[in-house]
């Protein structure tokens, strides 16, 4: 193991910890994690891309089971995945939206089998087993929606993604839409995301200044 | 007659095996989907919250009040 998977690992363990402790410890503890948030975003966007990847593993066991080893159901179900994930993530989605945009496809792919499972099992088998596939089916339906609410709910809230490229760096910005307030209209005003563009520059590349 | 017990209890316990088998390979990708798409909410959370938003009552999303301090100064 490298130590950049190290760092992400424990990052990873960090972020899980801290979400499982009661509200208390976690309101002591956001600071800290802050400041871990401010002094390396790259390792943080890192770990989401990571997680996105871990998801395209747990697809392509769906994508077994769904195309039965056909390689023509194999290509065609590839060829509407890239497209999901073209539709969801849009022109330049964040770590975390892409991380949401696999799970959607994940559960999308879940969805499908439990429903395919379901079907052709149906007439055959024993009460207990049709039970066992309806509930499957209406498990995976209720994660599906759940997804999607997820990545609409990140984008409510964070605003969309802005990207910006300097010297061949991708600089992601996901919180300019993030000072509106609830129920009010937006206040990010273009002074603000220059100036938030600027401040992330120069983070990246002080040199600049 | 005992011919036909035979063969139907035979029957009976290659599908008991077979749905066995069945529910192990699924349980298996379940189980492994379950793990990974725990760890994107938690992820997704941390986010908001780093974010300086709160979960209400397990609903909605909402952003954290300011501190008194920061409001005055």
């Amino acid at each position: 193991m490298t130590d950049i998977d190290r760092e992400q690992l424990a990052a990873l363990s960090k972020a899980i910890d801290r979400l499982t402790k009661p509200k208390k410890e976690l309101e002591k503890d956001l600071p800290e994690v802050k400041e871990l948030e401010n002094a390396n975003p790259e390792t943080r966007g890192e770990i989401l891309l990571q997680v996105g990847d871990w998801g395209r593993r747990t697809q392509s066991a769906w994508m077994r089971r769904l195309s039965e080893g056909v390689e023509t159901n194999q290509t065609g179900l590839n060829a509407k995945i890239e497209q999901m994930r073209k539709e969801l993530g849009g022109p330049a989605p964040s770590p975390l939206e892409q991380m949401l945009v696999e799970r959607i496809i994940c559960c999308w792919l879940q969805v499908n089998e439990a429903d395919r499972s379901f079907r052709t099992r149906e007439g055959g088998g024993t009460l207990a087993q049709g039970e066992y596939w309806q509930r499957r089916l209406d498990r995976a339906h209720r994660r599906f929606l759940q997804s999607i609410k997820a990545l609409a709910q990140i984008r409510k809230l964070l605003g969309p993604n802005v990207q910006v490229n300097v010297a061949e760096k991708q600089i992601n910005i996901m919180d300019v839409g993030a000072t509106r307030k609830e129920g009010s209209e937006s206040t990010s005003h273009p002074d603000d995301v220059e100036k938030k563009v600027r401040e992330q520059i120069r983070a990246i590349n002080p040199e600049n200044e | 007659m005992a011919a036909i017990d035979e063969a139907d209890r035979s029957r009976r316990e290659s599908e008991r095996v077979r749905w066995q088998e069945e529910l192990e390979k699924l349980g298996k990708i379940d189980l492994d989907f379950e793990e990974w798409d725990t760890i994107c909410v938690l992820l997704m959370k941390d986010a908001l919250e780093i974010a300086g938003f709160h979960q209400h009552h397990r609903g909605e999303w909402r952003r954290c009040r300011e501190e008194k301090g920061e409001e005055t100064s």
